[in-house]
């Protein structure tokens, strides 16, 4: 069965190791991912990451055309918050390619 | 088009809604939008046992208010905004547009929404059938000012290009399928540099607006006239008839003369009434998980092993628009509602969801039913992380009182993220005293702040537990989070 990462969970992996990533990006990975596992369904659309910046304020942000940590989500990206709330339906193998798709892309 | 013969819907929400003949033959009498019959407007039915008006219903609306916004607008612009240019010639474009921005539409709406675009294939074929421009402009509105469509109105757009751009050619000679397609995805002319590409992308807004639009009109007029809740009243008429095009800031936009003031704030009044009380209500958010988690199951029943997904990405693709797709002994071809009832009632043995959702008896019953519960039992755990902590690990904390493991086991915990509306700077604009202003600044209102975390969760325990819930809720409530 495939697997959903929801756009929340997708940027707060993302955002886990860096500080911003632009809407470009965003796409160039969505395609680096359904090459490497079309088994993970995502979605990127404009609505959906405008919604889960809305949806948690605290952790992310919009920047111009990038999404950003908020100012002071530090604190929830060092404790287990991030796991909690975005990840704990994501299989760990999954979460892994995703990791090992978005070092790829530097 | 011939405009003289007119067919008649008697619509319970606006009354008659009269369609040229044109339209009929070539767009509404066809399969792939008569689907739109059998395919639920929302999913908020099991609540309110009248809700059950579907997408044909709601596309004829947002035709008929279309063709309404569209006869004020241009009544209503100063004729020398428009110098050199007709604008009835785009009144065509954009009625089609409202009518088939659904079309695409797969059983059960947004339920599935990943799915549309699963492997890029909606944007893919989108691309394919539209060319070069469109795709510039698609990837500039993306990745510059952060606005595109949902996934299904990518697919919408799709199927609309494959299946009726030739006799949409046919019937509007001079007219082009590429700006329905624009209409139905919001895709607006970048720096636009001709009159034209300016009405354009004020059509464009008008049926794809982040603020006001005729979708959004109908679906607040209809899903509250279907659920027969006491919303606000939204006076449409006076909204739309206080349509027109102004230069703002050098730009041709969309606005509203001072007489739709107050109407405005009805729209998002009315629509976040909807969100807060109806597609966050506990009954509606408990049926759809139920329906998730069987189709689920019976994708993976009646899929060939190695792809466990093949039912759910034909039911969202184009491919069983084409024909019929055999799967397993079913084939699906224009998949609608009933369709997946009739496989689900099919395995009901194997899909433990199906019998409660035939019956409406659930199994598991909510320890709160509203968000301001769940604020005051929660009340000193504000913090985002501490409410998570208590939501993942529901089953662990409950262990104390519901000790029978398969009892626990069944508990779940839903999220529920109300997508509430307010209107953004710039989004929206309104006329006072022959000036052109932006709607926050003439309202009056504190622009909106970010309104901190808005979502909660529901815990749903098995039936046979419910004389323990107020033990449950006292736990969760003392549970240590850091």
């Amino acid at each position: 069965m495939c697997d959903v990462v929801k756009t929340d969970a997708l940027l707060a992996l993302l955002l886990s190791n860096r500080q911003k990533v632009s809407f470009r990006e965003l796409r160039q990975l969505r395609d680096r991912v359904v090459e490497a596992n079309p088994d993970v369904v995502m979605d990127i659309s404009a609505p959906s990451v405008d919604m889960a910046v809305r949806y948690y304020p605290e952790i992310f942000m919009f920047q111009g055309a990038c999404v950003a940590r908020a100012n002071h989500a530090k604190r929830f990206f060092d404790s287990e918050y991030i796991r909690d709330e975005f990840l704990s339906t994501v299989p760990q193998e999954v979460t892994s390619e995703l990791m090992a798709c978005f070092q790829t892309a530097g | 088009m011939d405009t003289r013969h007119q067919k008649v819907f008697r619509d319970p929400v606006h009354g008659y809604i009269s369609v040229p003949r044109d339209l009929c033959d070539r767009f509404i009498d066809t399969a792939i939008f008569q689907r739109l019959r059998n395919i639920e407007q929302t999913s908020m039915r099991p609540l309110y046992p009248s809700a059950h008006h579907d997408r044909f219903a709601h596309s004829l609306g947002v035709y008929h208010l279309a063709n309404l916004a569209f006869h004020h607008l241009k009544k209503n612009t100063a004729p020398e905004l428009l110098t050199g240019l007709e604008i009835s010639d785009y009144r065509a474009s954009f009625l089609v547009a409202a009518l088939m921005h659904d079309c695409g539409h797969a059983p059960f709406s947004h339920t599935f929404e990943e799915f549309y675009n699963r492997g890029n294939r909606a944007e893919l074929l989108l691309r394919e059938l539209t060319g070069e421009a469109f795709s510039a402009d698609y990837d500039h509105n993306y990745e510059t000012e952060r606005k595109g469509p949902a996934e299904h109105e990518m697919f919408s757009a799709a199927v609309f290009l494959k299946y009726y751009a030739g006799v949409f050619t046919d019937l509007l000679k001079t007219s082009d399928p590429i700006l329905v397609a624009r209409m139905i995805t919001g895709c607006i002319h970048q720096g636009a540099k001709t009159l034209a590409e300016e009405i354009e992308n004020c059509l464009i807004l008008l049926l794809h607006g982040s603020a006001i639009d005729v979708d959004k009109l109908d679906y607040i007029l209809r899903d509250t006239w279907a659920s027969g809740v006491n919303n606000v009243s939204v006076d449409v008429h006076r909204l739309l008839s206080a349509l027109e095009l102004v230069r703002y800031d050098g730009h041709l936009v969309p606005a509203f003369n001072k007489s739709a003031l107050s109407v405005i704030q009805s729209v998002v009044d009315g629509r976040n009434y909807l969100f807060n009380w109806i597609y966050g209500h506990h009954t509606v958010c408990y049926y759809n998980e139920l329906l998730t988690s069987a189709v689920r199951k019976l994708s993976r029943l009646v899929s060939p092993a190695g792809k466990p997904d093949r039912l759910l990405d034909t039911l969202f693709s184009s491919d069983a628009f084409d024909g019929p797709v055999k799967i397993k002994t079913f084939s699906a071809y224009l998949p609608c509602d009933g369709d997946i009832y009739c496989f689900l009632k099919h395995y009901r043995k194997d899909i433990s969801e199906v019998d409660e959702i035939l019956s409406r008896q659930p199994r598991l019953v909510p320890l709160w039913k509203t968000q301001a519960e769940f604020e005051h039992i929660f009340a000193k755990k504000k913090e985002p992380a501490q409410r998570t902590h208590i939501r993942v690990r529901v089953k662990e904390i409950l262990s104390s009182v519901i000790t029978d493991t398969t009892a626990r086991d069944r508990v779940i915990a839903l999220s529920v993220k109300p997508k509430l509306a307010s209107i953004q700077e710039n989004e929206l604009y309104v006329t006072l005293r022959n000036t052109v202003v932006p709607f926050t600044e003439a309202s009056g209102a504190p622009a909106p702040t970010n309104q901190g975390n808005i979502s909660y969760f529901y815990v749903f325990i098995p039936r046979e537990c419910m004389d323990r819930a107020e033990e449950c809720i006292k736990v969760l409530q003392a549970e240590k989070t850091y």
